[in-house]
């Protein structure tokens, strides 16, 4: 769409540009001598003639990417190009006039009328150059602003999403409850709440991380919030020591457990489980399974927009990224109480890391 | 001021209720878990003012709020939610960041202290007894999409029921509520408000002018110019009231 509208800009500015010097030319020479109608013609032409060969240069610019070199050599290619189309402006000029029978020889033969024709012409094609130019180092800062504002904002969200403000305020919340009456239990709460956060900020570059190390951090996680959650949370780990042998992407494990908490357990009056389980599968993959209490509403709502899809989406994303085909992701119901979610994580480590 | 701390999590329930005890002017009367609990211990209690989380387990505070007949003066509580902090900040309502900033909460209870005191030199006088019924100085929570209010019954001028909503007319908003035209006629104060025809109650204090029409009904023009007809059924009883 927006490719069309800068082709039909382009298109436009050229006939009306050239369209007006020709109108303009024509009206001079009826001004101070009178025009005939050959002259009208020949007249045309040349602005046709123009259109094309600034056409013809503008072909030579995008062909051969003058906008990707340096801007010594762009300036110099662009003034030796229209140096040449000058020359070649110049001989249609004659041509024309041949053919419309326009030409008076011992006039237009004459030196200095050929260098001010020469002159002239090269005067138009700097002119239609400078306009191009600009109008094209404009276009592109401007897209360039876009993507770099575009690109900021996905950073941002990606580090609020990592950071869980919800999450960490409640905690915070909790722990300040907390050292009153349970001080020791505040302080093991504070130390927590700091390797989550270092671990989130310190995470961010890498592809992939130990398993031991992530399930510490849910582990931690997990702590925080049965603080808040108390007896309405009950949290069980069955992990295989195959696992350890593992590496997963950091912070996967760990959004798909906030994910049942917030789907899950919170929404639950009573409360809930989550239960971790992590088994080795037959062709030398890990298969990491949370289950959870509570009910996913069918699966489109996964695709939809929302922040609801957000977490999930992101992890589908995330493993199609580092493992090509070679990893899965799963979520649904099993029977009417439970969600379980599903990844699979080939053993074998991809080389994504050394090209990063 | 009597209080109630309605939250999901216990501690944060405590640490609220340590902080409210810290002020003389507070006194906490209850605690509530979810809505449900919630609705019922304001119901029982008839508290000034409720402390309420938006983030609770199957219903949210919202919920709690739209449910009330009669709301008390609320101070939201939340950690981060993007999206109640959008409508309390567009809505201008009343909230505290959890954790709470105990300077914070002494200025939202000086705050309300002064609102609450301001609405009672107007109640001054008319005392009333029957305190189930809604009179004028009892506010609604209305909803409607991202917006909602607290209104005071006094601004409602006319309710007007659409299926299974009921349209409450104030300033220049008229959002829906979900509840039945006869049930909140029952509960609303006869002598402020006039159900004028099934589909309407009127606000007698918005009344302007009066006009006969066909069969014996009558026309009531409210301030404002909405026209709402009175059937003839209850034109006898309206004449009556309003020539006492």
């Amino acid at each position: 769409m927006k490719l069309m509208n800068k082709e039909r800009l382009y298109w436009l500015l050229q006939l009306v540009g050239w369209g007006s010097f020709a109108f303009l030319i024509i009206i001079l020479a009826y001004l101070s001598s009178g025009v005939l109608a050959v002259q009208v013609w020949a007249i045309i032409v040349l602005a046709v003639f123009n259109l094309i060969s600034t056409h013809f240069l503008r072909y030579i610019v995008k062909e051969y990417s003058w906008f990707k070199l340096g801007i010594a050599q762009l300036l110099s290619q662009s003034l030796l190009a229209i140096l040449v189309l000058s020359f070649i402006n110049v001989v249609a000029q004659i041509l024309i006039n041949i053919v419309f029978g326009t030409l008076s020889p011992q006039e237009d033969f004459r030196v200095l009328v050929i260098l001010a024709n020469l002159f002239q012409a090269f005067l138009f094609y700097i002119m239609w150059s400078l306009l191009y130019f600009l109008f094209h180092f404009l276009d592109n800062y401007n897209t360039s602003l876009k993507y770099e504002a575009k690109i900021n904002e996905i950073r941002l969200n990606h580090l609020k999403s990592q950071l869980n403000p919800h999450f960490i305020f409640n905690a915070l919340n909790s722990v300040r409850a907390l050292v009153d009456e349970d001080p020791i239990k505040a302080k093991s709460a504070i130390t927590r709440i700091s390797n989550m956060l270092r671990f989130s900020l310190m995470m961010d570059k890498k592809q992939t991380i130990e398993f031991g190390e992530e399930l510490n951090i849910v582990k931690d996680y997990l702590e925080l919030e049965s603080i808040r959650f108390e007896e309405r949370l009950s949290i069980s780990y069955i992990i295989e020591d195959e696992s350890f042998s593992y590496r997963i992407p950091p912070m996967m494990l760990q959004t798909i457990v906030e994910n049942a908490i917030k789907h899950g357990i919170s929404n639950l009056v009573k409360g809930g489980i989550i239960e971790i389980k992590c088994r080795e599968g037959l062709n030398d993959d890990l298969y990491i399974q949370v289950k959870n209490s509570g009910k996913l509403d069918q699966t489109p709502s996964l695709k939809s927009k929302g922040y609801e899809g957000n977490g999930l989406s992101n992890t589908v994303q995330r493993l199609k990224l580092i493992y090509g085909g070679q990893a899965s992701f799963r979520i649904f119901n099993t029977g009417n109480q439970f969600v379980i979610t599903e990844i699979k994580i080939p053993k074998q480590r991809t080389n994504l890391e050394i090209i990063n | 001021m009597r209080a109630i701390v309605i939250d999901d999590e216990r501690l944060a329930r405590k640490e609220l209720i340590n902080l409210l005890n810290q002020l003389e002017t507070v006194e906490v009367v209850g605690e509530a878990v979810n809505v449900d609990d919630a609705k019922e211990k304001i119901e029982q209690l008839n508290p000034d003012v409720i402390f309420l989380d938006i983030q609770m387990p199957e219903k949210t505070g919202f919920d709690l709020l739209e449910e009330l007949d009669n709301v008390p003066h609320v101070i939201f509580t939340t950690a981060y939610d993007e999206y109640a902090l959008k409508a309390f900040q567009v809505n201008a309502l009343d909230y505290l960041l959890k954790p709470i900033e105990p300077k914070r909460l002494e200025e939202a209870i000086i705050k309300l202290q002064n609102k609450m005191e301001g609405t009672q030199k107007t109640e001054a006088g008319a005392s009333n007894f029957n305190s189930k019924k809604l009179n004028l100085d009892d506010q609604v929570f209305v909803k409607d999409g991202d917006r909602c209010w607290f209104v005071k019954l006094s601004n409602v001028r006319l309710f007007e029921s659409d299926g299974n909503y009921i349209k409450v007319y104030f300033d220049n908003f008229k959002p829906m509520i979900h509840k039945s035209l006869n049930a909140l006629d029952e509960r609303l104060d006869e002598k402020s408000f006039f159900r004028a025809s099934r589909k309407h109650i009127i606000n007698l204090g918005w009344v302007d002018g009066i006009e006969p029409w066909f069969n014996g009904g009558l026309v009531v023009t409210l301030r404002g110019g909405d026209k709402i007809e009175v059937s003839r059924r209850q034109a006898a009883r309206f004449k009556e009231m309003m020539s006492l």
